[in-house]
């Protein structure tokens, strides 16, 4: 059976910079696959790699089943591809576009947590509205992808939030 | 309390509810559902949810959903019902699906069910029904008179069963669960209620809540400014003649605005 070429992304949430890769292809190739590249490209074509990395894609060696990486610093859109390589040729190639929001959750968790140490701040007018606005940009930031696979749409509700965080005196 | 799971799986449910009272204007009491509830109820729900997923034992989860459980509890039995199967649109009746547990009848020795000198015990089988309680063939009486007169107290939320004086050698003891007016705790009582107080409704010592719907029933209290967590018999209050004492270190009505949501659990 030829192989139906497919790969999965996790977003780690105890570390949100940090994305592992899996290749969760069936089938097989007639030829020798001997790697895979990745690239993660956001709206404005920029490409995001790991700190270090002197090409705009990550090689993801074929003798590994899955690939941890560090790319993100903040809750970003993008269109991920991977394409297998065998020798000089690529026969195959897959792209998606992903949202990457746990960046926003662990923040709107860790302000919920002060919340519940101090209940009396849903109180505050600043704190209520600023909550409310983060919690919309993040729905509104995954559904631009799920549903209108739209990853420039999802980054300006990502790009709202992040307003948001750098700026904490919103919430007060 | 319930899990983590439990109370993410009621909290949608729990919301929608929560609109519809708001929608309504009025709840309990003369008192108007705070209109952000149904939105806090959403926002906690949804940041929890995702955490959760992607980490069981992510720092600070249970605190969360305890504190999202707060909100969501006065829906909680309703939302139980819908959740469980009872569907939308009104409470079933709820027929248990095991039979009445039965009474715990004993004499009082060293390794009797409450031994000699206890004064509560833990009796997770009789959760969310009406207990009775008889010692030395008298029936026993809820109420606190302060005068040393011997008493009871049961929470079917928790299960703990309280008594006073402390169990003597030799007694009789008789344990009786009222299965007309029980089930599981998830079940709602066709009497039950949920009324709301604030600081102002408490007596001159700002501890005491005098109200003549607590008298010979339990319930159970949520503070919303004061802590994040429930407030039960008898660790943080305790029965009085016509109401309850709040006994929880620095709870002080005289000097804090508290709004409170008192509900029947038996």
């Amino acid at each position: 059976m030829p192989l139906t070429p497919s790969f999965t992304i996790t977003e780690s949430i105890a570390f949100p910079g940090t994305l592992t890769f899996t290749d969760t292809s069936t089938g097989s190739y007639e030829g020798v696959l001997s790697s895979r590249i990745i690239y993660i490209q956001l709206w404005d074509g920029t490409y995001l790699v790991p700190e270090g990395t002197d090409t705009d894609y990550i090689i993801w060696p074929y003798a590994d089943a899955s690939i941890t990486i560090e790319v993100l610093e903040r809750s970003q859109a993008a269109n991920v591809t991977v394409t297998w390589i065998a020798g000089t040729s690529s026969p195959y190639t897959v792209t998606e576009p992903y949202a990457f929001p746990f960046y926003d959750y662990v923040f709107a968790f860790n302000k919920i947590r002060a919340q519940t140490a101090n209940p009396n701040i849903v109180d505050s007018k600043n704190f209520y509205n600023a909550s409310i606005q983060f919690i919309v940009n993040l729905w509104n930031a995954e559904v631009a992808v799920e549903i209108g696979e739209d990853i420039q749409a999802s980054q300006v509700s990502f790009d709202k939030n992040y307003f948001l965080i750098q700026n904490p005196q919103v919430y007060r | 309390m319930p899990t983590v799971q439990r109370i993410l799986d009621i909290a949608p449910t729990s919301g929608y509810l929560a609109s519809i009272a708001v929608a309504r204007g009025k709840m309990y009491k003369g008192e108007v559902l705070d209109p952000s509830t149904p939105i806090w109820i959403f926002i906690i729900y949804k940041i929890l949810n995702t955490i959760y997923e992607e980490d069981n034992d992510y720092d600070g989860a249970v605190a969360v959903a305890n504190y999202l459980y707060t909100l969501l509890a006065p829906f909680y039995f309703e939302a139980s019902a819908i959740v469980d199967g009872g569907g939308g649109g009104n409470i079933p009746d709820v027929t248990p699906s095991v039979p009445c547990p039965s009474d715990l009848d004993f004499l009082v020795s060293d390794s009797s069910f409450i031994a000699t000198g206890e004064t509560e015990v833990l009796i997770p089988q009789f959760e969310g029904y009406q207990v009775d309680f008889s010692r030395g063939g008298i029936i026993q009486n809820t109420t606190i008179l302060g005068d040393g007169s011997s008493y009871y107290q049961w929470n079917a939320f928790t299960g703990l069963f309280t008594i006073h004086p402390a169990a003597t050698e030799g007694e009789l003891f008789r344990i009786m669960v009222d299965c007309s007016c029980g089930g599981t705790s998830s079940s709602t009582s066709s009497d039950g209620f949920t009324f709301i107080v604030t600081s102002a409704d408490f007596e001159a010592d700002g501890v005491t809540l005098i109200d003549d719907r607590i008298p010979g029933n339990s319930v159970v209290l949520f503070a919303n400014n004061f802590t994040s967590n429930f407030l039960v018999a008898p660790t943080d209050f305790i029965y009085v003649s016509g109401g309850i004492e709040i006994v929880a270190d620095g709870f002080d009505a005289n000097s804090f605005n508290y709004t409170i949501v008192v509900s029947k659990i038996s």
